[in-house]
């Protein structure tokens, strides 16, 4: 019996393996045609019914428009013309044929750039295409608003189209698959009319239900392109090439991208393989840490964008070159990549791809350079790059024919006015006291003379041009040959305010002003009296152990009287009452009306007084009216010890 | 350009950022590279000179009212008593090139100007009293603070009251480079420590660095303060009963350990005492503050709690 038991009970468990690797087979094979994960295409199915209803219906309620051939021309041309703007292979996209055109399936990578683009925050090619993704249960809501006509699409909270579509005629009979109707109904009619359904079914083919809630997407607000387009869209910003020198000649190159008015004082932007990190370099520019890649980027360029959405995005590119010129800019140290070389500036440095240094030097000679040193990595050049220093050319130089990048090298006739030196503050305004250097580069065509304010100005011996009142406060403009430039001298105001930069409980500091806000009193005692008392019974301070022969501090009273600290037992020719101020005593002392602490201060007060007089310690210095004074402090003190003795002290 | 120039860019703009005096300084200033710009506690030189700003108070950086960056204070003559000179009058705060020239005009023979590298200008005026330059500041557009070092340390805390720095949390997390402060018998040092320590450890200073900006967090009893990193290594050493201030009354200089500053308002009145940053001694590593006269540095030492002076 129990071989027969064991042999029915393996049968029954081989029957159930051989079902299970069976419809597992199944069902991986269903996915691999529909290109759908296992994974994901068994909960499609538990939900045919409305998955397909889901996806079907946006596309259903154009089926009186699409049906014909004249579906709705502006938006579905407007469609057609997105999608083949947005996806890389348009013809391939079953979104293009909304107007019945069959498509084949999409391609895995063209899903994946689909994807990619619309997680990158832009607008999907298509709208339908991501409504498709959306739950079922706002369909019946789309469906609902049927006088909207040509308003731009944008997506809801949940990820669902909202507004775009162009409706029907409430009034005109819906399809059948307009209907809410129930999964199996639904799932039937999408097999049914496939040709119909052409684009429908293309979808069917690569869009799998979402088993996912839909992704919220607050804000976004998908508009037709051509709207976009007139929006200001990512900002496109400069990059410079910086050189600063040390005093040994060594270069420090790096990158410097245009900083956004109001922008974070650190970026990270990223290009198609890596990360940079950028910091703010003053108000207007970024530094871009390029590292060991600089090389590469200078000869190869580069283009890196914020992790921002499209429209909302910065980039910085800059065009890899052979040969980069720099010169010096305001606000920035040392020299700043330029457009070209000019005659006369002596802060030029030029910055070339070792393979191009022969041909460097040879335009850097015809325009006058005279001989100049290359430098090479050990003076702090990128891998691979060499760079001139102090190159100042002489003479212009025709440029060649043709798109030659050592034509930045070849310095133009066309004058310019430079403004360089001085104490620059800010746009062109001067500090006054360190007015710019205005010199002149190009050729100046004969009988023309530079003038300064519409005066003649005079060539110093630096090179520079100045005129009467050149360097005084206000605006001044230099003119030379129909070129001109301005600047101004500012000088700013002497008024002043402090503030509170360090606030404590004891006052504020501004700079070297302390404004203390307790009324303690300054004192400084010879060691010797630590015990210092004031005018009022009470007032008694105990200076703090130091070392040397005096005390300097604080004191939350006037001092009147300094006395030893055991006055009985210190030496009377030695040891002085010290006067400090002559302020009689303080007769309105409230005796009675001492709380514990304050009574123990006055017994104190007392008692150091007293004591005093008992050992009969000299006053100093040594006046009658000081030792009258000292008597009333005696008296007042021998009274109210009395009083605290009948009292009590504690 | 230098260091003074520096000051005539930041005293005309008045107030700016944190990159803004960055940027200020490497167009104005230029570095020595010799040394890779950097000293041996690997500051730069932008750091160095607003250290050196900040002490001779002419600019306030990160406090209130310029948080995260920087603002010049108003031109003001710090005076001080001195036992030989008179009273002197230390030019402070913000500089202007035309201010500098009446003030030189009107000042005559009792000026004195020393150029020392990565500093502006000492400027010291000198008078047997008080009222000559008082005279002299108003006469300029100045301010005058008499008798500034004791004035700012009479508005300073003790070292040893913690109601002035708010309890806090530690911070977690493994981005934090920790280190501790470790109060030896005679030198003192910051060790490699964890976040892990700082949570275990009753009593101790703990430096929190991420992205090189270093915050400092004491613990006492269990309790986390953020605090001043001067300030906290002062309250331990007090708590600890550590001398570490000397004072030579002889030649009237007050010596530190280096890596135990005082505290900047601390320094900025030693400093005010002379005009002048305290020297550098690389041999025994110590900071040496000259001309300090006793009673200055008896104030200090009590505010720092290092009453063995």
């Amino acid at each position: 019996m129990l071989p027969v038991v064991i042999f029915l009970t393996t049968a029954a468990l081989g029957l159930t393996i051989w079902l299970v690797v069976a419809w597992a087979r199944r069902s991986r094979k269903l996915s691999a045609e529909n290109g759908v994960p296992p994974s994901v295409q068994q909960p499609a199915e538990v939900g045919a019914s409305s998955n397909s209803k889901d996806e079907l219906l946006p596309h259903s309620r154009h089926k009186p428009e699409s049906g014909s051939s004249d579906v709705s021309p502006p938006e579905t041309g407007f469609r057609k013309e997105q999608a083949v703007k947005s996806i890389d292979k348009p013809a391939e996209n079953p979104c293009v044929t909304l107007q019945g055109v069959p498509a084949p399936a999409p391609l895995p990578g063209e899903l994946a750039d689909f994807r990619r683009t619309q997680e990158d925050g832009e607008q999907p090619s298509q709208p339908d295409s991501l409504s498709e993704g959306s739950s079922g249960e706002n369909v019946p809501q789309q469906t609902a608003q049927p006088e909207e006509r040509d308003v731009p699409a944008s997506l809801d909270s949940r990820g669902l189209f909202e507004g775009a579509l162009t409706t029907t005629n409430p009034q005109e009979p819906k399809a059948p698959t307009t209907q809410p109707a129930s999964g199996a109904d639904g799932k039937t009619e999408a097999s049914s009319e496939p040709e119909k359904e052409g684009v429908v079914h293309g979808r069917l083919t690569y869009r799998p239900p979402s088993i996912n809630p839909p992704k919220s997407r607050p804000g976004a607000r998908v508009q037709p392109r051509a709207v976009q387009r007139e929006q200001p869209r990512a900002q496109s910003l400069e990059v410079s090439i910086q050189a600063v020198f040390d005093r040994h000649g060594f270069c420090q190159i790096r990158l410097l991208g245009q900083r956004p008015p109001d922008s974070a004082q650190e970026v990270e932007v990223r290009s198609d393989r890596e990360t940079l990190l950028l910091s703010a370099c003053g108000d207007t520019w970024y530094e871009i840490a390029a590292g060991e890649k600089l090389a590469t980027l200078l000869g190869d360029g580069f283009q890196f964008s914020t992790r921002e959405p499209v429209d909302a995005q910065s980039s910085w590119r800059l065009s890899g070159r052979d040969v980069y010129v720099l010169a010096g800019r305001h606000g920035l140290a040392g020299s700043v990549s330029t457009t070209w070389l000019k005659i006369g500036r002596d802060d030029q440095v030029v910055l070339c791809k070792a393979g191009r240094v022969a041909e460097v030097m040879a335009v850097l000679d015809q325009a006058g350079c005279g001989q100049i040193e290359a430098h090479s990595e050990d003076y702090g050049a990128p891998a691979g790059w060499i760079f001139f220093r102090r190159v100042k050319p002489l003479r212009t130089l025709p440029h060649a024919s043709g798109n030659d990048i050592l034509d930045v090298l070849r310095p133009l006739s066309k004058v310019e006015i430079e403004l360089d030196d001085g104490l620059w503050l800010y746009d062109s305004v001067w500090l006054s006291g360190f007015p710019p250097k205005i010199s002149v580069s190009g050729d100046i065509p004969s009988h023309t003379e530079v003038r300064i304010d519409d005066r003649p100005a005079a060539l110093q011996a630096n090179g520079s041009f100045t005129a009467p009142g050149w360097d005084q406060e206000g605006n001044h403009m230099v003119w030379c040959g129909g070129t001109q430039a301005k600047y101004s001298i500012y000088s700013p105001s002497p008024n002043w305010e402090p503030w509170q930069p360090y606030d404590y409980f004891g006052g504020t500091v501004c700079g070297a002003i302390a404004m203390p806000r307790k009324a303690d009193q300054l004192a400084t005692v010879p060691i010797t009296n630590r015990v210092l008392l004031g005018a009022k019974p009470g007032e008694i301070f105990r200076c703090g152990m130091r070392a040397g022969t005096e005390w300097t501090g604080f004191v939350p009273f006037k001092v009147v009287w300094a006395v030893p600290d055991d006055a009985l037992h210190s030496d009377r020719s030695n040891h002085s009452v010290l006067l400090f101020a002559m302020v009689p005593p303080n007769l309105h002392t409230g005796a009675g009306k001492f709380n514990r602490r304050e009574k123990l201060a006055v017994w104190c007060w007392c008692q150091s007084i007293l004591d005093c007089r008992r050992k009969g310690l000299p006053i100093s210095p040594v006046r009658s009216e000081a030792e009258q004074l000292w008597r009333d402090y005696a008296r007042l003190a021998r009274k109210m010890w009395r009083t605290l003795k009948q009292h009590g002290t504690k | 350009m230098g260091p003074n120039e520096l000051l005539f860019w930041l005293s005309a703009r008045r107030e700016g950022s944190w990159p803004q005096y960055r940027s200020a300084v490497e167009e104005l200033v230029p570095e020595d590279g010799g040394r890779n710009g950097k000293t041996q506690e690997g500051f730069r030189l932008y750091q160095r000179l607003r250290f050196n700003l900040q002490s001779l108070a002419h600019v306030e950086f990160d406090a209130n009212g310029c948080e995260d960056g920087w603002r010049v204070t108003p031109p003001t003559l710090a005076l001080y008593r001195q036992a030989v000179r008179g009273v002197v009058g230390v030019l402070c705060g913000a500089r202007l090139p035309e201010t500098i020239r009446q003030f030189e005009h009107a000042a005559g023979t009792a000026y004195e100007r020393h150029t020392i590298p990565e500093q502006p200008d000492v400027i010291r005026v000198m008078a047997p009293s008080t009222e000559p330059l008082m005279a002299l500041a108003a006469s300029a557009g100045m301010r005058v603070q008499p008798d500034a070092p004791t004035a700012i340390l009479g508005c300073l805390p003790h070292a040893d009251n913690l109601a002035m720095w708010g309890e806090t949390p530690l911070p977690f997390g493994k981005d934090w480079k920790v280190r501790r402060f470790e109060v030896g018998r005679k030198s003192h040092r910051w060790t490699t420590s964890s976040v892990k320590e700082a949570n275990q450890m009753l009593d101790g200073l703990f430096r929190f660095t991420r992205f090189q900006i270093p915050d400092y967090f004491l613990r006492v009893g269990g309790h986390t303060f953020k605090v001043g990193g001067q300030a906290g290594k002062f309250f331990l050493l007090a708590k600890r009963g550590r001398q570490v201030l000397r004072y030579d009354r002889s030649n009237q200089c007050l010596t530190v350990a280096s890596i135990c500053r005082p505290p900047l308002l601390v320094d900025r009145a030693l400093v005010l005492c002379s005009g002048y940053l305290p020297c550098y001694d690389s041999a025994k590593m110590v900071l040496v503050y000259r001309e300090i006269p006793e009673s200055i540095a008896g104030l200090a030492a009590d505010i720092l709690r290092q009453p063995g002076i």
